[in-house]
């Protein structure tokens, strides 16, 4: 038991010796936090994207001025676009081609003529496909201006139709579609003998969250699932070292067994990612004020089994490669896409449906689920089970490490 | 001089190629990642965006609500209790809940009705699904209100719920006004194009983002050397130390042009990215962007002293630059300082000129610019680098 824990120490005392690697393992996790914190900060926070959209009115009549004032006077459209009435459909096609546009609403000029006719009448809405997001925003709010128009019309319509038939019968050929007949409007947005399109109205009912988490601790959460695992690389790159410098030979022919050889090697790089998880914790309490929950012994056993999964990574990539160079080529492919499963990238929910199964592979999806559970207000009995599953992945990686791995 | 340059440039391929681990993580890793994030990404292509659907009124007017959400593009609704949907609102599970209350149906022939939603306020795609459900309110508002005008009309004879249906018949299978929405892009003036894709916006970040790994992975060879002597021994040989770090710098940008056809062409054949809408307008921004990303990694070389730092580090750099220039997901919806953060990496700029040749079909003069800031970065970058590098 001694020589594991000189194996341990000796590793460990290596890796802080070498300041600049000590430095990268450790500050730059919260560089990148930052930068995901304020990448993606603003979303969802009040949808505030900013997009520059364009309304081009061609339309002889009337309903275009309408649509284009219904547009631009609602203060929950102008908080997300800036909107600028321009006259030339051509020149802002281009703008939208180009990207300086994410998207523009053309308006027909018989817009108006086709309505009063009974035709369907297209509004064309013009997408930059490089901001697909945004551009689809836009087309929902018009959508949304359009249903306005057409339920307008399509009640005229049905009011002209059932007024002009005799009862209980379908309406007489040749009937006034138009609506006038019957006394009521074309049904355009902003028509003053319009008819009151309250019959059905949409409320928002508060819901009490739950604690929240905000985007800078999702990532704190992510980054640190996915940084304590690049501990594991470096373990294996200390470990391939000493195989092609003899040391681990030497180490061998000691009365060490190998299973205390590998015990203390993975002792070494759990040493090395208690420090790092320490400094994640403590760093982004201190600088991004992220809230890690109030079971802090739940937060420090999550991020044990991290640490041991990482410990577990390590000896499977030393049995991997047989080179420095190889294992940075395995490794980050590894990491990244056990990162990629768990949600460190992207929100795990928004990943493809047949892919989800797969994620219980992955140590950091058990680790950035506990985080965040733990973030909302759960306690150790709630991550438990999580916990247990990122051990069982450590120890099954430990177990192949230890089973293929060659020391000389 | 060629020759030698040439020969230190073809040992650098055999070097990689020696590494197949390595190879495989500079080229199966991003095809992987740009199909997991392709299907992320392509809006309502792939995964549509979950409502929870409460029906309490359990009539053909409730019913409607839900049929009219689902047959939206992109939105799916799954039947849920009101609790269920409280639930998983407040724990962030769902992002919208759609609720029809209890009367609804009879309130809607009073002209009263209700529709209720829940939204948690961090759902990206609220405003969007709040809007859809406004649209349907809308349009039973119409119908409710030609149907109420007509059943209250006694010389009618006419029953609610026919005028209702005749109304919303009016809706199929196009309302009297409805938008039509299109991405545009240059196909007039520059030819065939082909619409982007989900995965475009992956191919292109994953491209740029595992460059970086190339370049980082191929230039690190030069500290392997240095560790093992072999470089010491080279500069004993009749060959200048130009040609050496010319010869390493030509391998590398060999490499990675190697590992860039790779990914396009499989995003272009395997993923239908139109990379090839103008091959020379990609050519430009990806070869400046190679040469940026040498230049780069050669100045990191410079700044580390050993290959495990070298190893160590360029994940991580590469993974940053990625995350701030757009790779990962569209630049469009970061943060203002974060759009300007992009403008000061090399990954943004590859990104913004790939989005202009690729999404956008600019061809060769929108490709102008990014190149020659990218030309700028590499210049620069490769100054530092190979001033400072030490040989031994």
């Amino acid at each position: 038991m001694r020589n594991l824990f000189t194996i341990a120490a000796k590793d460990t005392r290596i890796m802080v010796r070498d300041r600049a690697a000590l430095l990268v393992m450790l500050a730059m996790p919260l560089g990148l936090i930052f930068i995901l914190g304020s990448a993606l900060g603003n979303l969802g926070e009040g949808d505030s994207l900013d997009a520059e959209v364009a309304i081009v009115n061609q339309d002889a009549g009337e309903t275009g001025e309408r649509f284009v004032d219904g547009l631009t006077s609602a203060e929950e459209i102008d908080a997300v676009f800036n909107i600028h009435v321009r006259e030339d459909a051509d020149e802002v096609r281009t703008d939208v081609e180009r990207g300086d546009l994410t998207a523009a609403l053309i308006i027909p000029e018989d817009l108006t003529e086709r309505i009063t006719r009974g035709e369907p009448a297209p509004l064309e809405v013009l997408q930059d496909p490089g901001s697909a997001v945004t551009a689809g925003v836009w087309a929902a709010v018009v959508r949304a201006g359009v249903a306005q128009a057409s339920a307008q019309i399509v009640a005229g319509h049905t009011l002209a139709e059932a007024l002009a038939a005799p009862p209980s019968a379908g309406p007489p050929p040749g009937a006034d579609a138009s609506g006038a007949s019957a006394g009521v409007s074309h049904g355009y947005p902003g028509e003053a003998q319009e008819l009151e399109l309250d019959a059905v109205r949409v409320t928002e009912l508060e819901v009490e969250l739950e604690k929240q988490v905000s985007m800078i601790s999702y990532y704190a959460a992510a980054m640190s699932g996915m940084f304590l695992l690049f501990g594991g690389m470096f373990g294996a790159f200390s470990f391939v070292r000493e195989r092609r410098e003899q040391t681990l030979a030497r180490m061998i022919s000691t009365p060490s067994s190998t299973a205390v050889i590998v015990g203390g090697k993975a002792l070494g790089v759990m040493l090395i990612g208690a420090l790092q998880f320490l400094v994640l914790l403590v760093g982004t309490r201190m600088l991004f004020q992220v809230d890690w929950g109030a079971d802090v012994l739940a937060v420090v056993l999550v991020g044990f089994a991290e640490v041991l999964a990482a410990a577990g990574l390590a000896m499977a990539l030393a049995a991997l490669g047989k080179t420095e160079r190889a294992i940075g080529g395995i490794a980050p492919a590894f990491i990244m896409l056990f990162a990629a499963l768990g949600g460190a990238m992207i929100p795990a929910e928004q990943l493809p449906s047949w892919l989800l199964p797969a994620q219980v592979f992955s140590p950091v999806y058990w680790t950035i689920d506990s985080f965040l559970q733990l973030m909302q207000g759960g306690a150790l009995v709630d991550v438990a089970p999580n916990i247990g599953a990122v051990a069982a992945i450590g120890i099954a990686l430990l177990g192949f490490g230890a089973w293929r791995v060659r020391y000389e | 001089m060629m020759r030698k340059i040439l020969s230190l440039a073809w040992l650098n391929a055999v070097q990689l190629v020696r590494n197949p681990a390595e190879v495989v993580g500079v080229i199966v890793l991003p095809l992987a990642l740009t199909m997991l994030f392709g299907s992320a990404f392509a809006a309502g292509q792939a995964s549509d965006i979950r409502v929870l659907f409460v029906d309490e009124d359990d009539t053909t007017y409730s019913a409607q609500v839900g049929e009219l959400i689902d047959a939206e593009e992109s939105l799916r609704i799954e039947d849920a209790t009101r609790v269920d949907a409280e639930t998983e609102i407040a724990a962030g599970d769902a992002g919208v809940a759609v609720l029809v209350p209890r009367g609804f149906a009879d309130a809607l022939e009073r002209g009263s009705a209700t529709i209720e939603v829940m939204r948690n306020p961090n759902s990206q795609n609220g405003f969007a699904i709040v809007s859809v459900v406004q649209g349907i309110a809308t349009r039973m508002s119409g119908n409710a209100a030609a149907a109420r005008v007509v059943a209250a009309t006694p010389a009618l004879k006419a029953d609610f719920d026919d005028v209702y249906q005749t109304a919303d018949a009016k809706w199929s299978p196009r309302p009297p006004v409805y938008a039509e929405a299109s991405q545009v892009v240059a196909s007039e003036v520059r030819g065939d194009s082909v619409i982007a894709e989900g995965t475009t916006q992956s191919s292109i970040g994953f491209t740029v983002w595992f460059i970086l790994f190339m370049t980082f992975g191929s230039a690190g060879g030069i500290l392997e050397e240095r560790e093992q002597g072999t470089l010491r021994r080279l500069m004993v040989a009749p060959v200048s130390r130009t040609t050496i770090l010319t010869g390493k710098v030509v391998g590398t940008v060999l490499a990675a042009t190697v590992q860039a056809l790779i990914l396009v062409l499989v995003g272009a054949f395997g993923f239908g990215v139109p990379w090839g809408n103008d091959p020379l307008a990609v050519v430009m921004v990806l070869g400046a962007y190679i040469l940026a990303g040498t230049g780069l990694a050669v100045m990191v070389s410079a700044l580390v002293r050993t290959r495990d730092q070298m190893s160590g580090l360029s994940p991580l750099v590469s993974t940053a630059l990625a995350m701030v220039g757009g790779c990962m997901w569209p630049l469009e919806i970061v943060s203002p300082f974060m759009q300007t953060a992009a403008k000061l990496t090399p990954t943004g700029w590859a990104v913004m000129g790939l989005t202009d040749v690729v999404f956008r079909n600019q061809g060769v003069e929108a490709a102008m610019v990014p190149t020659l800031v990218l030309l700028g970065f590499a210049g620069v970058m490769l100054g530092i680098g190979v001033k400072m590098l030490k040989f031994e």
